[in-house]
């Protein structure tokens, strides 16, 4: 596991501000004269230079950034790069499955106002690609030098958990054995000034726009104990389901029925020992989720870590697996956050809401 | 295995919109080719593309659907209406909880976010209007296509750049093989938008007026717009329903480069292993390869290395290839969509469309190009052939129904 976040760069930080023990960094992305205090939770200690080095990472944008640092921290935390060096085998077998709602809307936007303001003749080619929503996934095949199938999901703030759904299909039918699986989302001017004109930010005082990226190495257990890896936990299910809002006219909604399906669906009538939800500071998402819990599995304890992090989208998906991951390896955190007595849980469900209708469940289980 | 089947086609491009109307205008040679009307291109050495024409949403959408998309959603809804009726699905699904949806792209509704900025950097943000927003984000994509078809299981948007097609296509079939779904709704829509359109104009990647693939003067693509909706079903579900398959979907073959962002691979390596991967996984050999509906994107670079990979697969057997392109520009994400129902009724038809303004082959391109449309007897298998932005490559193969055996995907 990889993870950046608003809690820092690395594992060890995510789970630090999982326990309340984090802060966040001052805000600094969207221009001081515009937004003078800003309600953004972006990366704290942020410094590819230190994972990726200083060279070969110029035209990167920020989202890009976020990927290629998570896509090397996780490939280490596997122990499939000892420093640079790669330990896996052949890498036409190893994928990434990445998932952005938005992509590099900041990128997208600068180029825009070139195109349009300015002369369309000064759009920077090497910075174009990255208008493309998938290019920021394509830089990480390119700069780990991974030749499996690489993909960009994008399903809102449940597009991580379709990832993992993604690469697991692609490992059973044998297109891959190994596939790092995640995504990202950056904080951006045109995001931001969105969230703000539909109101998000009057509605609901503790929403903070945050941003950050994540991967999982995902492969099958037998392939992880033969190479002498240790398993953080196994994918047991996923489901995802759609419902449509009965008002013809509505954009936006949440579903609790989708979240109740998917649920059911990834669970399967199986014993669960806590869920991490997806919701943020945005509250119709929590009550969907948490009604969605209460009618599948009952009373059983709920984590909400984007309540602390903040509205991420996609880059939530990434956080909630993160979460869940964490909690499973880790009694001492299990106990602070959903106050299991004796052990750390050992099966977790992880349920994702998108703002379309759509909702999405994991159910990983310790090894 | 879960066997999967093409059961309805739909169609919204440059050269007709419909269940049949594109494919007859290619055969028939007609290019959509035409002056930029939808934005000014005055500041640019470039101004033709293929944008879609004679095409009115609301002949297809209702009024609340109209509200909730804009173009690329439009494009998308319509193409799908009519593969639905193609299918014989216009009255519903038997469960709408098995039916997915799966849609690729390359930029979604990126004209209206250029709509958006306008609003917003020459008026202010307090001028922007909140019900436009949402229909931005792409995942809107796939979740207004759900609910005007009326289907509630997976949704999902691939953007995969000029892969997109055969990406979401692929994924569509891995969801019903896996047993997630009976039913997907898939294929891919794009829209010509400013942003995109000086972009290409910058790479020097686009040709003046016309798409000449394989010719030794190609000089680039024009960039095209569309939808592809292809209604992919499981046997069960055919024979439940009684419905015919179009074609039944062999392996989709993907890979990455890994060499560069915009370049392909100098030798084809991961185009030649996503080619061979569709085959081979199919159960098949490339001597069972009766087509290739070529990426062809009429760029020097790409016509070479796609020859290359195409004589190192096949060897002295040269298959007959087509490039779609010369007709449709490359349409992006819905590029492969909309060749990939090309290929359907290419194999319903037993004909193949023809490569026009190829007047001087490279004789670097060693290649078996189709210039006319050309009936074939016994054309059972043929491949679809894409690559991307992001080095990504990804091949299709669609075979007659019955012509496939059982396979591992």
């Amino acid at each position: 596991m990889g993870l950046v976040s608003p809690f820092g760069m690395g594992n060890e930080a995510f789970r630090e501000g999982l326990a309340g023990r984090g802060g966040f960094a001052e805000a600094s992305v969207l221009p001081a004269e515009t937004f003078p205090a800003p309600r953004t939770h972006e990366v704290r200690d942020w410094n590819p230079n230190l994972v990726l080095g200083d060279k070969g990472h110029r035209h990167f944008d920020r989202l890009t950034r976020f990927l290629a640092v998570s896509a090397r921290l996780a490939l280490r935390d596997a122990g499939f790069r000892d420093g640079d060096e790669w330990r896996g085998g052949d890498t036409a077998g190893f994928g990434v499955v990445s998932a952005t709602a938005y992509g590099s809307l900041d990128e997208i936007t600068e180029q825009n106002r070139i195109a349009v303001f300015e002369d369309p003749r000064y759009i920077n080619p090497t910075r174009f690609p990255n208008t493309v929503i998938n290019a920021a996934a394509g830089y990480v095949s390119i700069r780990e030098e991974l030749r499996g199938p690489n993909t960009t999901i994008v399903s809102g703030r449940t597009g991580a958990l379709l990832a993992l759904a993604h690469a697991r299909g692609e490992l059973e039918s044998g297109e891959v054995y190994g596939a790092l699986v995640g995504g990202g989302e950056v904080v951006s001017e045109a995001l931001y000034v969105g969230l703000e004109r539909l109101g998000l930010f009057e509605r609901f005082g503790g929403l903070h726009l945050a941003e950050g990226g994540g991967f999982f190495t995902l492969e099958r257990e037998g392939d992880v104990i033969e190479r002498g890896g240790r398993v953080l936990a196994i994918l047991a299910g996923e489901h995802t389901a759609f419902e449509p809002p009965e008002d013809d006219a509505a954009l936006a909604h949440t579903s609790s029925a989708a979240a109740a399906r998917a649920l059911r669906g990834a669970t399967r009538g199986e014993r669960v020992d806590a869920v991490v939800i997806s919701a943020s500071a945005i509250e119709p998402l929590a009550s969907a989720e948490r009604a969605a819990v209460r009618e599948v599995l009952g009373e059983v304890p709920v984590v909400a870590p984007n309540l602390a992090i903040g509205e991420a989208f996609a880059a939530s998906g990434v956080f909630v697996v993160g979460a869940a991951v964490a909690l499973l390896g880790d009694e001492v955190l299990a106990k602070e956050l959903v106050g299991v007595a004796d052990s750390a849980p050992k099966r977790v469900a992880v349920l994702a809401l998108g703002q379309e209708g759509q909702a999405s469940a994991v159910m990983l289980e310790r090894a | 295995m879960t066997r999967v089947f093409v059961s309805g086609v739909g169609a919204v491009s440059p050269v007709g919109t419909g269940r049949d109307a594109m494919f007859e205008a290619l055969c028939r040679g007609i290019s959509g080719a035409r002056e930029i009307r939808r934005f000014d291109t005055s500041q640019l050495d470039r101004h033709v593309g293929c944008e879609v024409v004679d095409f009115e949403p609301a002949d297809h959408l209702t009024r609340a659907e109209l509200e909730r998309t804009h173009r690329c959603g439009h494009f998308a809804l319509a193409a799908a209406r009519i593969a639905l009726q193609d299918a014989g699905l216009s009255g519903g699904f038997p469960d709408p909880e098995r039916v997915s949806v799966v849609i690729g792209t390359t930029m979604g509704e990126a004209n209206l976010l250029g709509e958006l900025e306008d609003v917003w950097l020459h008026q202010g943000a307090a001028a922007l209007r909140s019900e436009l927003i949402p229909r931005y984000g792409t995942g809107n994509l796939p979740a207004q296509l759900a609910r005007a078809v009326g289907a509630r299981g997976s949704i999902q948007a691939l953007p995969a750049a000029c892969a997109a097609g055969n990406y979401a296509i692929g994924q569509a079939a891995r969801e019903i093989r896996a047993g997630r779904a009976d039913i997907v709704v898939t294929g891919a829509s794009e829209v010509i938008e400013r942003l995109q359109y000086a972009g290409f104009a910058r790479l020097g990647a686009m040709a003046p007026d016309r798409v000449r693939p394989f010719d030794v003067d190609r000089s680039g693509i024009l960039i095209g717009e569309g939808a592809g909706i292809l209604i992919l079903e499981s046997e069960a579900s055919l024979v439940r329903r009684g419905a015919r398959p179009l074609a039944e979907v062999g392996a989709v073959g993907l890979a990455c480069d890994a060499h560069h962002i915009t370049r392909p691979h100098p030798e084809g390596e991961g185009s030649k292993r996503a080619l061979l991967a569709a085959i081979e996984r199919s159960g098949l050999t490339p001597d069972d390869v009766d087509h290739v509906n070529a990426h062809g994107t009429g760029t020097p670079a790409n016509d070479l290395i796609e020859s290359r990979v195409l004589r190192d697969i096949f060897g002295e057997r040269k298959p007959p290839i087509t490039s779609l392109k010369s007709m449709l520009g490359h349409c992006m994400g819905a590029a492969s969509a909309l060749e990939a129902i090309a290929c359907v009724q290419t194999l319903e038809r037993q004909i193949i469309p023809p490569t026009i303004h190829l007047e001087n082959q490279d004789p670097e391109c060693d290649v078996v190009v189709v210039r006319e449309a050309t009936p074939v007897q016994g054309l059972d298998v043929v491949l679809n052939n894409a690559l991307a932005f992001g080095g990504y490559d990804a091949a299709l193969l669609l075979a007659r129904p019955g012509k496939l055996g059982e396979f591992w995907h």
